[in-house]
C-alpha cells in the first residue's frame, strides 16, 4: 500500500486500518508506505526507513520513536527539524482590517516584516479563502488590505504580485504547477515580462535563472529540461518555492505548503521558508499540522466559520489550546 | 545520470522527429511512383497549394495552444474576401484601403470570437461553429451568392503574384511560420499561451493575464484569415461566397498531425509546418498518381486517425511510466 490515507479523512483512514488488521489476521503480510509517522506506530509491526533509495533501519516497532524514526529518515535530530531562527522583527508589511466578503467575514490582523503568522483552524475554515481574498482572486467587499501602510486594490494574482504579494496554493498540481512543462519554464513562470528585454526572453537569461534555484533549493531533478511531473512531491513543491522567490515578495502566502511530501523535503522547506523570514518578508502559513505552526511561527491565528476567534503567541501555545479554540469547544 | 540525459535529448526530438519521418517517407514512396514529384518547381507548387491552409493553420495553433479552437475560419476568410473585393470593384477603393479594411475586419471578427469566449465565457466549439454559420451567411447575403471579380491587378499580387520567380504567397507563408516560431519559442507572449494551455489555473495564480492572453490568440486567428483571404483572393482573382469550405478542417488536421493537442499545451510551430506540408504532400502526390481526390479526402483522415493514434499511444506510456 503506497501511501493509502494521503487523500483520506481520518474516520476513513481508522476504517482502513481495522481493515488491514483483519488482513492481518487472516495472516496476510503487508507493506504500508506512508509520511505520517503515527500511522506507522498504530499499524506496523515493523518499520524500515528508507533514505536516498537505500534501506537505513529496519527494526520491531517498539524499538522506534518518533525522534529516532525522524533522524534516521532525515540524518537529522528532530529539534533540528523546525530550524525556528531568532529573526528581529521590522515595520507592519501586511495590514488587514475588517476584511469581508462571501467566504470570510470581518478579519483583521497584521504581519511584520521577518514575521511568521500561523493560520490554524479545521477544514473549511476559511483560511485558504483568506489567503485567496488577499491574493486577489476573491473579492474584497469590505475592509481594506495595506502594504507598508499604503492601501492597496488587488483584483487580480497579477496585481497581488504586482504589490509583492506571492502565494504558494493549497494544491500544487491542481494550482501550482505546469505539470507537462519543464522545471526551468515553470520556474521563470511568474517573472516572465521582468526577465523579458521588449518582450523578448533569452535562453541564456532561463537556464541561468534555473541552475541558481535548482542549486539554492536543492531540486533533485536529471535536468533543469526535465518534465515536472516526473518528479517527486517534495521537489515539485520546491519548484513553486523557487517560482515565488523569483517575484521576491515582501509578503508570502503559504497554504498547506508541506503537505504530501516526505520528511527531508519538509525540513529543507522549512529553512527556505526561514531564509524568505530573514530576508524580511511578512509570512503567512496555514497549516493542519500543528507540530509545523507550533515550530516555525511567531504567532498563531485561529480561524472558525470564516472568522477570526483568537490570537495567541506561539509561546505560549500547544496542541490542545489550538483545536479547543478551532472546535469551539470551551 | 549521463544515460538519463541522453534519453531526454532523444526524447525531446522525438516530438518533431516521428511527424518529420512521415514527412520524409511520403516524399520518397510519391518520388519512387510518379516521376513528377521530385522537382523544385513540384515543391514550390505544393507551398502554393497549401499557403491557405497554413497561414489559417499558424492563427489555429495560437488558439489550440490556449486550449480553445476557432470552426470559423473558413466562413471568415470566404467573407473577408468577398468585401475586400467588393469593396475594390463596388465602392471603387483603392486596393491598399481594401486591404486594410479587410485585416481591420479579420481582426475585429476575431476580437468578436475572443470576446464571447473569454467575456461572455461562451464554449469555443459552440461559438465559434455558430461564427461559422452567421458568417458563411453574411457573405451569401452581401455578394447576392454571386463571384465577385474585376479586382486591380496590384490587389491580386499578393495571392498571384512572385517575386524572383517565387510565389508571393510561399514567401508570405514562409515569413509567417518564421515569425510565429520566434513569438512562440521567445516572448513573454509565447509561454503566455504554453501556460494557459498547459493549467489555466496555475496560469492565472502565477499572475498571467489568463483571458487576454486567450483574447490575443483569437484576435490573431481573425487576422492571419484574412491574411488568408487575400492570397485566395488573389490567386483565383475572384471572391466566391462559397470560398474556403472546410478550410479550419484542414487546418486543424495539419496542427493534430503536426503534434498539436486539441486539449491545449502541446506541440510547437515547427510541428504544424511539417503538419502543414504533410496535407500538401499528400494531396499533390495523390494528383500526380491520377488517384481520385476522393481518396486524398479519405487519406487525410487517415493520416489524422493515425496522429492521434501515437499520440494517444504516447500519453498512455507516459502515464504508465511516471
Amino acid at each position: 500500500m503506497d501511501e493509502p490515507t494521503s487523500s483520506l479523512g481520518r474516520e476513513d483512514a481508522e476504517r482502513l486500518f481495522k481493515t488491514m488488521n483483519n488482513l492481518r489476521e487472516k495472516g496476510y503480510g503487508i507493506i504500508f508506505i506512508s509520511h505520517r509517522l503515527e500511522e506507522l506506530f498504530i499499524t506496523a509491526d515493523r518499520i524500515a526507513v528508507l533514505r536516498d533509495g537505500e534501506i537505513v533501519d529496519t527494526r520491531p516497532v517498539g524499538e522506534w520513536d518518533t525522534d529516532s524514526l525522524v533522524f534516521a529518515m532525515v540524518n537529522r535530530k528532530i529539534d533540528q527539524l523546525f530550524p525556528k531562527r531568532e529573526i528581529s522583527l521590522g515595520e507592519e508589511v501586511l495590514t488587514v482590517e475588517a476584511l469581508e466578503n462571501r467566504l470570510v467575514r470581518n478579519v483583521s490582523f497584521s504581519v511584520r516584516a521577518g514575521e511568521i503568522v500561523g493560520i490554524a483552524g479545521l477544514v473549511g475554515a476559511g483560511r485558504s479563502e483568506l489567503l485567496k481574498t488577499i491574493y486577489g482572486v476573491f473579492r474584497v467587499r469590505k475592509g481594506r488590505i495595506r502594504i507598508s501602510g499604503r492601501d492597496c486594490e488587488i483584483s487580480s494574482p497579477q496585481s497581488a504580485l504586482k504589490h509583492g504579494i506571492a502565494l504558494v496554493p493549497e494544491s500544487r498540481k491542481a494550482e501550482g504547477l505546469l505539470l507537462e512543462s519543464t522545471v526551468k519554464e515553470n520556474i521563470v513562470l511568474s517573472v516572465l515580462l521582468k526577465i523579458s528585454r521588449l518582450h523578448v526572453i533569452g535562453k541564456t537569461t532561463i537556464d541561468r535563472i534555473a541552475d541558481n534555484a535548482v542549486k539554492y533549493f536543492d531540486i533533485k531533478t536529471p535536468s533543469k529540461n526535465q518534465t515536472v511531473v516526473r518528479l517527486s512531491g517534495g521537489n515539485q513543491q520546491k519548484i513553486v518555492f523557487a517560482r515565488i522567490a523569483e517575484t521576491e515578495p515582501r509578503v508570502l502566502l503559504l497554504d498547506e505548503p508541506t503537505r504530501g511530501i516526505d520528511i527531508g523535503s519538509k525540513v529543507e522547506i522549512y529553512r527556505r521558508i526561514m531564509d524568505f523570514a530573514e530576508k524580511g518578508t511578512a509570512i503567512l502559513l496555514v497549516s493542519s499540522e500543528l507540530p509545523e505552526l507550533l515550530g516555525l511561527t511567531d504567532r498563531i491565528l485561529i480561524m472558525k466559520e470564516g472568522t477570526m476567534v483568537a490570537e495567541v503567541n506561539t509561546k505560549d501555545a500547544d496542541p490542545k489550546i489550538i483545536m479547543d479554540h478551532a472546535t469551539g469547544g470551551r | 545520470m549521463e544515460g538519463v540525459k541522453k534519453k531526454k535529448i532523444r526524447f525531446e526530438l522525438r516530438g518533431n522527429l516521428s511527424i518529420l519521418l512521415g514527412l520524409i517517407v511520403l516524399c520518397l514512396f510519391f518520388s519512387i511512383t510518379s516521376s513528377r514529384f521530385l522537382s523544385i518547381r513540384n515543391f514550390v507548387n505544393i507551398l502554393l497549394q497549401v499557403s491557405n491552409v497554413g497561414i489559417v493553420a499558424i492563427g489555429g495553433m495560437f488558439v489550440i495552444l490556449t486550449g480553445g479552437i476557432d470552426l470559423s475560419a473558413g466562413s471568415m476568410s470566404a467573407l473577408v474576401g468577398l468585401l475586400m473585393a467588393g469593396f475594390c470593384v463596388d465602392n471603387g477603393f483603392s486596393p491598399f484601403v481594401a486591404i486594410i479594411l479587410g485585416l481591420a475586419i479579420g481582426l475585429g471578427l476575431g476580437y468578436l470570437n475572443g470576446l464571447s469566449v473569454t467575456g461572455l465565457r461562451m464554449t469555443p466549439f459552440i461559438v465559434t461553429l455558430a461564427m461559422q454559420s452567421m458568417l458563411r451567411g453574411l457573405g451569401y447575403v452581401y455578394s447576392m451568392g454571386t463571384t465577385i471579380s474585376g479586382m486591380p491587378k496590384s490587389f491580386n499580387f499578393i495571392g498571384g503574384g512572385s517575386v524572383f520567380g517565387i510565389p508571393f504567397p510561399v514567401i508570405l507563408l514562409i515569413a509567417l511560420f518564421i515569425t510565429a516560431h520566434f513569438v512562440l519559442s521567445k516572448t513573454v507572449f509565447g509561454h503566455q499561451v504554453y501556460a494557459v494551455g498547459g493549467n489555466r489555473e496555475a496560469a492565472y495564480l502565477a499572475g498571467i493575464n489568463v483571458k487576454r492572453v486567450e483574447m490575443t490568440t483569437y484576435v490573431i486567428a481573425g487576422g492571419l484569415t484574412a491574411v488568408a483571404a487575400l492570397v485566395l483572393t488573389g490567386r483565383l482573382t475572384a471572391a466566391l461566397p462559397d470560398a474556403a469550405m472546410g478550410l479550419e478542417f484542414s487546418a486543424i488536421s495539419a496542427i493534430v498531425i503536426g503534434g498539436g493537442s486539441l486539449a491545449g499545451g502541446k506541440g510547437n510551430m515547427l510541428g504544424t509546418f511539417i503538419g502543414v506540408l504533410i496535407i500538401g504532400v499528400l494531396n499533390n502526390g495523390l494528383n500526380l498518381l491520377n488517384i481520385s481526390p476522393f481518396w486524398s479526402q479519405f487519406a487525410q483522415g487517415f493520416i489524422i486517425f493515425i496522429a492521434v493514434l501515437i499520440d494517444a499511444l504516447n500519453q498512455r506510456r507516459s502515464q504508465g511510466g511516471a
